[in-house]
């Protein structure tokens, strides 16, 4: 069973099973980051969707919450993705080297988990972020067993990228 | 227009250099640094050279010396008094931000941002200098 759905929230995107206002609010909010991320810095819309095709590999950056409440961001590409993330970033397409594109998805995590935690009223906001740790395999990042866990799948150009939230 | 970037990712300089170039700024040359201490010493080369900068955009989250230990040793070594930095940060609300400003920084440019808003931010700061 998608863990998404274990802890009664959407799993990828615009799911009819009911979850909490807190909940409902925070992916909005994260939503609605993602939205203005990719309009501002890569002057494109991206649209919600349900599925990500599989990838033998992944290039995912992650950022901790360390706070209240604590937890992580996970902003997550296949390579091909994230090559064309990161030509999106700069307005250009090239053979990107991994330290750019190590680079290019560290700072779109950045920007998705700032740009999240900016929306938050401040009573909500008692944490700090780390900065962007990269990392690559062949699995997915699992959702794992935090408190509130979603996992949003944006598409753009062909792609699609994967933000996760996870809150205890 | 001489600008010294500094910020520890390398495609964060290279999109702020990008919308330097792009805007209506009179960009002349861009100076880029990874981090704080690499600032600092772009900083004085500048300035032995007499060839000062106009402006510093600086993340405020970086790795060997962050932006807030950048402006404070900035201050201490009363390097380039007259070179405003503006401070680029992910979040708007970064309580590192107020420490910033007592440290000297002159404003704040919110990640992510569009082109007119950097050039609004770079303007907004050059103007309350001259």
């Amino acid at each position: 069973m998608d863990t998404a759905q274990r802890l009664d929230l959407p799993s990828a995107s615009n799911s009819a099973s009911p979850h909490g206002p807190i909940a409902t609010r925070w992916i909005a909010l994260l939503d609605d980051t993602v939205d203005e991320v990719f309009e501002a810095m890569l002057r494109r819309r991206c649209t919600i969707v349900e599925e990500a095709p599989p990838s033998a590999a992944y290039i995912s950056a992650k950022i901790l919450f360390s706070g209240t409440p604590d937890g992580h961001c996970v902003v997550q590409a296949s390579l091909a993705t994230a090559s064309r993330l990161t030509g999106a970033l700069l307005g250009a397409e090239d053979d990107w080297g991994d330290k750019m594109i190590d680079d290019a998805v560290g700072e779109m995590c950045n920007m998705i988990a700032g740009g999240w935690k900016s929306r938050l009223e401040t009573f909500m906001a008692c944490f700090q972020l780390s900065v962007p740790k990269l990392s690559r395999g062949p699995a997915r990042h699992a959702l794992g067993h935090a408190r509130l866990a979603t996992r949003r799948l944006y598409a753009f150009d062909d792609s699609v990228l994967e933000v996760t939230l996870s809150l205890n | 227009m001489r600008v010294l970037i500094v910020d520890d990712s390398v495609v964060m300089r290279r999109i702020l250099e990008q919308a330097l170039r792009h805007s209506s700024l009179g960009l002349r040359e861009v100076l880029q640094a990874a981090n704080g201490v690499e600032g600092l010493a772009a900083l004085e080369r500048a300035t032995a050279e007499g060839d000062p900068l106009d402006l510093v955009l600086c993340d405020l989250h970086m790795p060997v010396l962050d932006g807030l230990g950048f402006l404070l040793e900035k201050q201490r070594r009363k390097l380039a008094p007259n070179v405003p930095v503006l401070m680029i940060t992910a979040e708007s609300g970064d309580p590192e931000m107020l420490e910033a400003m007592k440290a000297g920084a002159q404003g704040q440019l919110s990640k992510p941002f569009t082109l007119d808003e950097m050039e609004r931010s770079v303007a907004s700061v050059l103007h309350h200098v001259a």
